[in-house]
């Protein structure tokens, strides 16, 4: 079997004694869209702090094309695109300079891929406004602009929807749809079911810290009427019918 | 990318991000405007010295309005015990902690950027900004020493300024300002926090050190010597060759003067305490958990 792209191996991150996530593992493989499912707080977004180097686990360990991702080694992050949460950017400057201040960082992105990113989630008329001007929504959009500028082999998104509107939420879904036909791997945290069932092909839901079901789709709807049911079901046994 | 690329690319967005900043062009504005408005003022006062004053003290105030020693005089004004201080510690306080707050330091670190690197880029985008504000009351004052010089004598005495003394006194004032930022630094990093960073750093600046040298200096002349230990008193010490000769002088008053350390182990402590705040501020940095 090929090498995952993301190995997650027994991950775990206490705040003091509060758990945050125990004992994850999991593999995304090359080509796929991964759903990371739970409902807040469950450790999503701790989950993906850890990933992308941000956060230091407790235990346990974080792989990324095949290297070892820790807060000081971080060089596989190179060939990823992450947009976690409400993204940053410096407010006094314009959605493209943030993206040209970025770029720096890949001699292979040019000032045209800049523009193509910003036309590609639909910025390229309010590209110049500075972006203390831009709307939550924008804002979630130049962020998703950020994660692609480099051609990431795996992109991390956590609730990229967030703050946009059911047309711009469609539109994020059908660019989801196209990276991944275009071999782009997806790691795609979310608490909207609708929407990870339609992009995804495997998912691992999270409760309480810990994975409580993980598969493909297709497993988890068997007898199931839609996604919601089937993690309704692991995470409120009790109020399933 | 190597390490050494990295850090020089970082350098170059911390000076475009530098750039792009209200704050660092307000700073220089307003502390322009100061030292020139300081100048006219003893401009003005010198056109009718008080008549308690003594022509000697006036005429010592003059020429140190004038070229060439006005141009020294003007860059201890932005020397880290005096205005430049207050400055650089709001600067860096915005830079560094204003990145947790926007959020901007998760843009990078999520990108494979090291911490080491980015907190090495960072520190360095400071010095150059504080490098530009040192810079501004030699510029300033400059001006308007010049004006009053060309006004009273006719001409500008270019051959007569000591330009290599102009250019390390540029350099003392820089190191000067650097212990206050490297503080700051560190507390921005360890609170992710404007507000901390800027309260430490100005409460530092304005409040305990001049507390302290103070005490020190009343209680005994053991404990007056522990005194020229801490960075204003080391700063002011860096300053001494380029203040020499001028009966006008700054901030700390002379009742240090006599326990100062010699300009080169005062140079040396600055350094040190630089190098102590900013090797803590990389090691809080690497065991972050860069959250929110």
């Amino acid at each position: 079997m090929a090498e995952p792209v993301l190995r997650l191996q027994r991950l775990t991150k206490y705040y003091g004694a509060v758990r945050a996530v125990e004992d994850l593992t999991l593999e995304v493989y090359e080509g796929e869209c991964f759903g990371f499912l739970g409902p807040n707080g469950a450790g999503k977004t701790t989950t993906i702090g850890m990933i992308l180097g941000l956060l230091w686990p407790t235990a346990g360990q974080v792989q990324v094309l095949g290297q070892r991702v820790t807060p000081t080694h971080t060089v596989a992050l190179r060939q990823v695109g992450a947009l976690v949460g409400t993204p940053g950017f410096y407010p006094y400057l314009s959605g493209q300079e943030n993206l040209r201040l970025l770029a720096r960082l890949y001699p292979e992105v040019d000032d045209a891929r800049v523009d193509q990113v910003l036309e590609q989630v639909g910025l390229a008329e309010v590209s110049h406004r500075k972006v203390k001007e831009y709307s939550t929504g924008m804002k979630q959009r130049l962020g998703l602009a950020a994660a692609l500028l480099h051609r990431p082999r795996l992109l991390v998104l956590d609730e990229p929807t967030n703050g946009l509107d059911p047309v711009g939420m469609a539109e994020v879904r059908d660019l989801l749809r196209r990276l991944v036909r275009q071999g782009v791997t997806v790691f795609l945290s979310s608490h909207l079911l609708h929407e990870v069932e339609q992009v995804c092909d495997r998912v691992a839901i999270l409760h309480r810290g810990r994975i409580v079901a993980q598969g493909p789709v297709a497993d988890l709807l068997v007898g199931r009427r839609d996604l919601e049911e089937a993690f309704m079901a692991v995470v409120q046994p009790s109020q399933t019918f | 990318m190597t390490t050494a690329t990295l850090f020089f690319t970082l350098v170059r967005m911390e000076i475009r991000k530098l750039q792009g900043r209200a704050l660092l062009w307000v700073e220089v504005g307003l502390l322009a405007l100061l030292v020139a408005a300081l100048y006219a003022a003893l401009l003005a006062m010198l056109a009718q010295p008080p008549q308690n004053m003594p022509p000697t003290v006036v005429e010592e105030i003059r020429a140190s309005l004038h070229w060439p020693q006005g141009l020294l005089a003007a860059l201890a004004f932005g020397n880290g015990g005096e205005l430049g201080g207050l400055f650089a510690v709001v600067l860096t306080a915005a830079v560094a902690a204003q990145e947790y707050s926007w959020r901007t330091v998760h843009l990078w670190l999520g990108r494979g950027v090291g911490r080491g690197v980015y907190l090495a880029a960072k520190a360095l985008g400071v010095a150059l900004a504080l490098g530009l504000l040192a810079l501004v009351p030699l510029l300033a004052g400059g001006l308007v020493t010049g004006l009053a010089t060309w006004h009273d004598t006719g001409v500008l005495p270019w051959s007569a300024i000591p330009w290599s003394q102009v250019f390390t006194g540029w350099l003392r004032v820089e190191l000067t300002l650097a212990p206050y930022a490297a503080l700051t630094l560190l507390i921005a990093v360890v609170t992710r926090s404007t507000l901390a960073a800027l309260g430490v750093g100005l409460g530092y600046n304005l409040l305990v050190e001049n507390l302290a040298a103070e005490v020190l200096l009343l209680v005994s002349p053991q404990a007056a010597r522990v005194a020229r230990y801490l960075p204003g008193l080391a700063a002011k010490a860096v300053l001494a060759p380029l203040t020499e000769g001028l009966q006008v002088e700054m901030g700390m008053q002379r009742a240090g003067a006599a326990i100062l350390l010699k300009p080169g182990p005062a140079a040396g402590l600055l350094l040190f305490y630089t190098a102590l705040a900013l090797g803590l501020a990389w090691w809080a940095f690497r065991r972050q958990d860069v959250t929110g």
